[in-house]
């Protein structure tokens, strides 16, 4: 089963756009000790972190069990990224990150990281979503992150790339 | 605990803070230590999207920074429109 480490603004935002509860469909999700309390912040104040509650308590969001060394010390990136990353390397997990800083220092050092956009993508990939709920779910994503045109066109090409390998391998 | 802090300023603007103090029905020291409080939160988030618009700082590290919850950031990015941090090259490179 594939492992998914995520941080905060990415499962912030794929529970925004209500997609959260489909994400245990493609692997587990992971979730640092601090990534953990930043979800939880603010719990009056924004809906969304009730949600997250209930799944971390659900254990359908699980706490990081192995041990934190704090490797990292970049001034450049947040604790929970910093975290996000070092569980990565230790339980060969897939960071999902939002940043462009944590993708990149992931990227820098092997690991495969990968964002709320292509995790939608995978969820259609893989078959739990349908085309028309792929292209509403970006559509969400795109307003709360202020996707770029590009970025979306990116996105909506790769999903018609699948479609089209599925009409293939069907003759 | 408190501590002085000496601070010399135009009689102009001494002038307003007591004006406004008034207005306010609060003392100038009050007033004064409200305002800097304020302006103090406003320069951290200011200082913060900034660091994270020229893409020198994670997202959550802004939120450190700015010493707000990573939920108040993710709302203060989208209120002001400022798009993702995410470049094309980026989505390029992990897809």
């Amino acid at each position: 089963m594939k492992k998914f480490v995520f941080d905060a603004c990415s499962l912030i935002y794929l529970t925004k756009i209500q997609l959260k509860e489909k994400l245990p469909l493609l692997g587990e999700i992971i979730v640092s000790l601090t990534v953990k309390n930043e979800l939880l912040a603010d719990v009056e104040k924004f809906r969304e972190v009730k949600t997250l509650k209930k799944n971390i308590n659900k254990k359908l969001i699980k706490e990081n069990k192995s041990n934190i060394e704090n490797i990292f010390s970049s001034k450049k990136l947040g604790k929970g990224e910093k975290e996000t990353i070092e569980i990565c390397l230790k339980v060969k997990g897939i960071p999902v990150t939002d940043d462009h800083k944590a993708l990149n220092f992931a990227l820098s050092l092997g690991l495969k990281p990968k964002t709320s956009e292509v995790i939608i993508l995978d969820l259609f990939k893989e078959n739990i979503i349908n085309y028309q709920e792929f292209k509403l779910f970006l559509k969400e994503l795109a307003v709360i992150k202020a996707l770029k045109p590009e970025i979306l066109s990116l996105f909506k090409n790769k999903a018609k790339e699948i479609i089209n390998n599925i009409k293939k391998n069907k003759k | 605990m408190t501590k002085q802090m000496n601070l010399r300023l135009e009689e102009d603007l001494i002038k307003e803070f007591e004006e406004l103090a008034k207005e306010e029905n609060l003392d100038r020291s009050a007033l004064v230590r409200k305002i800097l409080l304020e302006g103090l939160q406003q320069e951290r988030l200011n200082f913060a999207l900034q660091k994270y618009m020229l893409k020198e700082i994670s997202i959550e590290r802004a939120a450190e920074i700015a010493k707000i919850s990573i939920h108040e950031i993710i709302l203060k990015i989208s209120q002001l429109g400022i798009s993702s941090n995410l470049t094309l090259d980026d989505f390029e490179k992990i897809l």
